[in-house]
């Protein structure tokens, strides 16, 4: 084998280049290392007057519940650091503790003004909620009813609103025909409404499509029963 | 013509140089099962430390177990993990990611988080409605076993008694 001599010359450029990178990562390796701790001199003799006293830092740390959209509070218990008692168990809106150290946690109670003026910053900054939505479909069709024809757009919009939205579109179908026929179908659907959706504006990479066929109806039927509200695409975002 | 081959050969073997450099120079890239959660809101100055470095936070950036989220001043940042649970933080905010271990078909995990200091807010997810209490809040003084609520802390720096 005979190499040729610009490609030698370019090789060793490229492998030369590799390994000065590989250096550079070392070096910043080596210096993120932590620095060593300077030897301690013998103890000194402490002076009486020197000698403080052991202080308990004050903590003041909070923790105040939330109304919740639909009233359903399961709460939250509070202990302090150190793992003792039962706990404080929260479940009321604008409940609260203040925690100021081992076994130092107390009740209190916020209110909608307090709380916005305290913690209003983190709460704004909350993403939207994850969402689903169903759309139905004609029967044997990747057809969409004319009622949720006139949904998409809302969807749409909900959808468009989300930073960096993650998108999953997952296809069903109700009991009428083959397991192979319904997986085709329902994916059919999914697809359809991923391209509606696409052609709106929402980027195609964000949008993960699958098919169930007739694995998960909502309503269970037998074998061979069309169901309408089998025949639908849920869209979850978050 | 063997001229032409060699040609062909010298070209490959560049080619597979300059792919190998780049494989060894870049750093190693994150499998996408190491997120935890994507960053949905990003305002002023927000960056995650990451095995010691700085890594920006910007609408869509990767979260990852163990990953430490800051806010300056200015700062405030909102996060959805994968199971659906909500993490915001507000100025001045230092939030650290302990644990984060989700199974998207029995719901069944573990979520951690530290909060250093600043201010949380917290809407929880599938984790704690399948297992109440497997989401867990620490505070330098609380822990907060979350049993399916949303709920805000906030830390202020501890004053030497």
């Amino acid at each position: 084998m005979r190499f040729h001599a610009p490609a030698i010359i370019a090789a060793s450029l490229i492998l030369g280049a590799c390994a000065q990178t590989t250096i550079r990562d070392s070096e910043s390796v080596a210096t993120a290392q932590p620095p060593t701790v300077p030897v301690q001199s013998a103890p000194q003799p402490i002076e009486p007057e020197a000698v403080q006293p052991a202080v308990e830092p004050v903590y003041n740390d909070m923790i105040v519940l939330l109304p919740k959209p639909n009233g359903q509070i399961g709460g939250v218990v509070v202990r302090s650091s150190d793992g003792g008692g039962d706990g404080l168990v929260l479940d009321k809106p604008y409940a609260g503790a203040r925690i100021e150290g081992p076994g130092k946690v107390r009740a209190v109670t916020y209110d909608a003004e307090l709380t916005r003026q305290e913690f209003g910053t983190a709460i704004s900054a909350l993403p939207s909620r994850p969402a689903t939505f169903v759309l139905y479909f004609l029967e044997g069709k990747d057809e969409l009813t004319g009622e949720s024809e006139g949904e998409v757009a809302r969807v749409f919009d909900e959808l468009k609103s989300r930073p960096d939205p993650e998108i999953w579109v997952i296809g069903h179908t109700d009991a009428v025909g083959s397991m192979q026929y319904n997986d085709q179908l329902s994916l059919q659907r999914a697809e359809r409404v991923r391209d509606e959706l696409v052609s709106r504006g929402i980027p195609a990479d964000s949008i993960e499509v699958s098919g169930r066929g007739k694995r998960e109806p909502l309503i269970p039927t037998s074998e061979g029963t069309p169901e309408p509200q089998n025949r639908r695409v849920q869209i979850d975002v978050r | 013509m063997k001229k032409v081959l060699t040609f062909q050969r010298d070209i490959l073997i560049l080619g597979f140089l300059t792919l190998l450099c780049a494989f060894l120079a870049s750093p190693r890239v994150m499998a996408a099962d190491d997120e935890a959660g994507r960053v949905k809101v990003s305002k002023g100055e927000v960056y995650i430390e990451r095995a010691g470095k700085r890594v920006p936070a910007p609408v869509g950036a990767a979260v990852q177990a163990s990953d430490t989220v800051v806010t300056g001043s200015d700062g405030s940042v909102g996060i959805t993990f994968h199971d659906n649970s909500l993490l915001s933080a507000g100025p001045n905010s230092e939030l650290v990611i302990d644990k984060f271990v989700f199974d998207s078909t029995t719901h069944k995990g573990e979520f951690d988080t530290s909060l250093k200091k600043g201010t949380l807010a917290v809407v929880s997810g599938k984790i704690v409605k399948q297992s109440p209490e497997a989401m867990r809040i620490r505070t330098p003084a609380a822990i907060m076993g979350v049993r399916g609520t949303e709920f805000v802390v906030k830390v202020d720096e501890p004053i030497a008694n």
